[in-house]
C-alpha cells in the first residue's frame, strides 16, 4: 500500500512543478496584458489618447502587476491554496467561474468523441489485423494513415464549410439554439446534440485512425502467439477468440492511451472550439492567449495539468486490474 | 492383412503434403506422408528440427498456419470423418474433441490474462452441454491426474505457474474432452531433467489408465523408449522408416536411423563410441535430388541421386524408404 502514497505524492509534486513552470512560461510570451488591453482600447475607440488608454488599463490590471515575479508567484500559489484562482483580466470574471461554466461543454464533446473514436478504432483495427495481407487491409491502412495525418482543426474547417455553408444542415455557432430553454427538456437536448455533432465529428474523424492502427499492430503480434493457435486447436468459436484472446491481449497498451486521453479531454481544442464558436475550455484558452490573460491562462493550465496527472495515476492503478501480470509495487 | 490394419487404426494419414507457399518459392515441409495412428498405441515421431514433425502434427488438426497449406492427401479419422472436407463449424467441433494437442512450448499456450480454470472451463463449455458443476468436477479430476493441486491451479494465472506445472496443466486441458488422439509436441523440451522425468511418468500413467492414442513428437530418442510402441523417423519432410520401437532400435534399416542411433548413447545395446551423422541437416529450400539423405549417406549409389525411394515393407510391420535397405 506504500506504493500508492508514493505515487500520490509524486502526482502532487508534478502538479506543483507544472504550476510554477507555466507561471514563468506564460510570462515569457512576447507582449503583456497591459499592452494588449491598451491597443484594444485605442482600436475600439473607447480611449481617445494613448495616455488615457494606459490610465484606464492600469486601473483594471491586478494590483500586484508591478511586484517582482517571485512575489507574484507566491501570491498566486497562496491564492490557489485558498481556492482563489484570481480574476480574468479580459472579462473581469473569476477564473474558477469561467472554468465551471465552460468545462461541461468541453467534457461533453470530448468524451463523446473519445468514446466514439476509441470504439470505432478498436473494432476496425481488430478487423484489419484479421484481414492481414488482403487488398482491403492495404487500402484501409493507407486511408487511415491519411486520416490520421489531418489535423483536427483542418477537419473542423472542412466540416464547417461543407455542412454550415455549402449544405447548411448544422448550426454555425454556439452550444445550443437561443430559442430553447436550457434544462432537461427534449428540445434543449436535441439542440445541444445538433450543435455538438460537427465538433465531435472533427475529433472522431481524425482520431479513430490512430486507435485503429495502434490496435492493428498489437493484434497482428498477438495473432502470432501460441495461445491463439492453441485456442483454435481447442475448437473455440472464432468470436470468442477475437474478443477474449486477441482483443483482450491487444487492448492492454491501448488502454493506457485511453486513460491518458481522458486527462487531455478536459483541455479541449482551442482551434476546433473557436471554429465552431463553441463555449468550451478550448475557446477560452484561445482568447486567453491572445489577450495575454495571465490569471485565466494559469487557471486553465492548472486544471489541465491536474486532470492529466490524475489520469496518469488512474492508468497505473487500473492497469493492475486489467492485466493480472502487473502487480502494485512492482 | 491390410484390412485388419485399417480396422485397427483410428487416424489414417494418406499422402499428406504440406507446402509453405511464399511469394516466389514454395517449401514442402511435409512431403507425401502416409501413416496410420492405431487405436491405443503410442506413436513416436522422431526427427531433427525442421524435419516437418510439428507441421505434420498441425495438419492432423487441419491447423497449419498461413502461408502453409495442405496441398494434397487425405485425412480419415475413425474410418469415416474426412477431416479436410469438414466445414468450419464441423472442424471446430472435431478439434480437441477427437484430436487434442499439447503444443511445443506449452509455456506460452495459455492466454496470459485469463485464469487457468476459466480456460479449461471454456474448453468444455464450447464443446459440450454440461452443467458448470459437472465441468468443474471433471477439471479438478484431470488436474489431480496430472498431479496438480486443483483449487490452486484453477485460480492461478499462467504466469503464476512454473514451466512444468503449465505443461501438466496443458496436458490436463488436452484430456478435458476425452479425445481419441493426443498429440504431444516435444512435451519435455525446455524443462529441467526432474520435470522431464515427472512429465514422462505422468504420460506413461495416462497411457495405462486411458483409452487413448498418443502421438509423441520429439528429437530425443531416449524419451521414446520410455513411452512409445512404434516409431516413425522423419527426414526432410518425409517418413523414412516406421517400425515397432524395439524393432527399430535393434534392427534399424534406414541409414539415417542407424546414424541417429549411433549418435545417442544406447539404451538397449552395449555402450559404445558415439558417432555424429556427417554433413548438415538438409536445406529445405534446396533439397538434393532423389533421396534427400543421399549426400550424407555412406551407402549412397548413383540410383539414390536420381530416384526418390518410397516406403516398402522390409519385414512385418517395419517400413523403410531406402533403395538399398536389403544391402545395408
Amino acid at each position: 500500500m506504500k506504493w500508492i502514497y508514493r505515487r500520490v505524492l509524486l502526482a502532487l509534486l508534478s502538479i506543483f512543478f507544472t504550476v510554477v513552470l507555466t507561471f514563468f512560461l506564460i510570462r515569457l510570451m512576447p507582449g503583456n496584458p497591459m499592452d494588449v488591453y491598451v491597443q484594444m482600447l485605442i482600436r475600439s475607440g473607447r480611449a481617445r489618447t494613448r495616455e488615457e488608454a494606459i490610465e484606464r488599463a492600469k486601473s483594471l490590471m491586478p494590483l500586484n502587476m508591478n511586484d517582482p515575479l517571485w512575489k507574484q508567484l507566491i501570491d498566486y500559489l497562496l491564492g490557489i491554496l485558498r481556492g482563489d484562482l484570481g480574476r480574468s483580466i479580459s472579462s473581469f470574471t473569476p477564473v474558477s467561474e469561467i472554468i465551471v461554466k465552460s468545462l461541461p461543454w468541453t467534457v461533453f464533446v470530448s468524451s463523446m468523441a473519445l468514446a466514439t473514436s476509441f470504439s470505432i478504432g478498436t473494432i476496425l483495427g481488430l478487423v484489419l489485423a484479421y484481414k492481414r495481407g488482403t487488398t482491403f487491409e492495404g487500402f484501409s491502412v493507407a486511408a487511415l494513415t491519411i486520416f490520421g495525418a489531418i489535423p483536427n482543426y483542418i477537419m473542423a474547417l472542412l466540416l464547417f464549410y461543407l455542412f454550415t455553408i455549402v449544405y447548411p444542415i448544422f448550426p454555425m455557432r454556439g452550444a445550443y439554439s437561443s430559442t430553447v430553454t436550457p434544462g432537461f427538456n427534449l428540445n434543449f437536448i436535441l439542440s445541444v446534440l445538433q450543435h455538438a455533432l460537427l465538433p465531435i465529428a472533427s475529433y472522431v474523424l481524425t482520431d479513430f485512425s490512430g486507435w485503429a492502427l495502434g490496435i492493428r499492430a498489437m493484434a497482428s503480434t498477438v495473432l502470432g502467439e501460441d495461445y491463439v493457435t492453441v485456442a483454435k486447436a481447442r475448437g473455440l468459436r472464432e468470436s470468442k477468440i477475437i474478443t477474449n484472446y486477441v482483443g483482450r491481449n491487444s487492448i492492454l497498451p491501448q488502454f493506457t492511451g485511453l486513460i491518458l486521453s481522458i486527462g487531455f479531454m478536459f483541455g479541449g481544442s482551442p482551434l476546433v472550439e473557436s471554429i465552431f464558436t463553441y463555449p468550451g475550455i478550448g475557446r477560452f484558452f484561445a482568447s486567453a492567449v491572445s489577450a495575454r490573460d495571465y490569471p485565466l491562462l494559469q487557471g486553465l493550465f492548472l486544471m489541465l495539468s491536474i486532470t492529466v496527472i490524475l489520469a496518469n495515476l488512474l492508468a497505473d492503478l487500473l492497469y493492475t486490474f486489467i492485466d493480472p501480470r502487473v502487480k502494485v509495487g512492482d | 492383412m491390410s484390412e485388419q490394419r485399417l480396422f485397427r487404426s483410428i487416424y489414417n494419414i494418406e499422402n499428406i503434403t504440406v507446402e509453405y507457399i511464399m511469394r516466389n518459392i514454395s517449401v514442402k515441409a511435409v512431403n507425401n506422408v502416409s501413416i496410420n495412428i492405431r487405436n491405443r498405441e503410442a506413436l513416436g515421431i522422431v526427427g531433427e528440427s525442421g524435419s516437418g514433425k510439428t507441421t505434420l502434427a498441425l495438419s492432423l488438426l487441419n491447423l497449419v498456419p498461413s502461408p502453409g497449406k495442405i496441398t494434397s492427401g487425405k485425412l480419415i479419422f475413425d474410418g469415416k470423418i474426412d477431416v479436410l472436407s469438414l466445414s468450419d463449424e464441423e472442424l471446430r467441433a472435431f478439434r480437441w474433441k477427437q484430436v487434442a494437442m499439447v503444443f511445443q512450448g506449452a509455456l506460452n499456450s495459455f492466454n496470459p490474462v485469463l485464469r487457468i480454470g476459466d480456460q479449461m472451463l471454456e474448453t468444455i463449455m464450447e464443446h459440450e452441454k454440461v452443467s458448470k458443476q459437472e465441468a468443474l468436477e471433471r477439471i479438478s479430476r484431470l488436474l489431480k491426474l496430472v498431479r496438480l493441486e486443483p483449487n490452486r491451479t484453477m485460480k492461478a494465472f499462467p504466469h503464476e505457474l512454473s514451466g512444468g506445472m503449465k505443461q501438466r496443466a496443458m496436458i490436463a486441458t488436452a484430456l478435458l474432452l476425452n479425445p481419441r488422439v493426443l498429440i504431444l509436441d516435444e512435451p519435455t523440451t525446455a524443462l529441467d531433467v526432474i520435470s522431464q522425468k515427472y512429465i514422462l511418468s505422468i504420460l506413461s500413467d495416462l497411457k495405462k489408465k486411458l483409452e487413448i492414442s498418443m502421438v509423441l513428437l520429439t528429437h530425443d530418442l531416449a524419451i521414446c523408449t520410455e513411452l512409445v510402441d512404434r516409431i516413425a523417423v522423419m527426414y526432410a519432410g518425409r517418413i523414412v522408416e516406421v517400425a515397432k520401437m524395439e524393432d527399430l532400435f535393434l534392427k534399424p534399416r534406414h541409414p539415417y536411423t542407424m546414424g541417429l542411433l549411433r549418435a545417442v548413447p544406447s539404451v538397449v545395446g552395449d555402450v559404445r563410441k558415439l558417432e555424429p551423422i556427417p554433413g548438415a541437416p538438409p536445406d529445405m529450400f534446396n533439397l538434393p535430388s532423389g533421396c534427400p539423405f543421399h549426400p550424407r549417406c555412406p551407402y549412397a549409389v548413383e540410383r539414390c541421386k536420381r530416384e526418390e525411394p518410397y516406403l516398402e515393407e522390409a519385414s512385418e510391420d517395419h517400413f523403410v524408404a531406402c533403395h538399398r535397405w536389403r544391402e545395408v
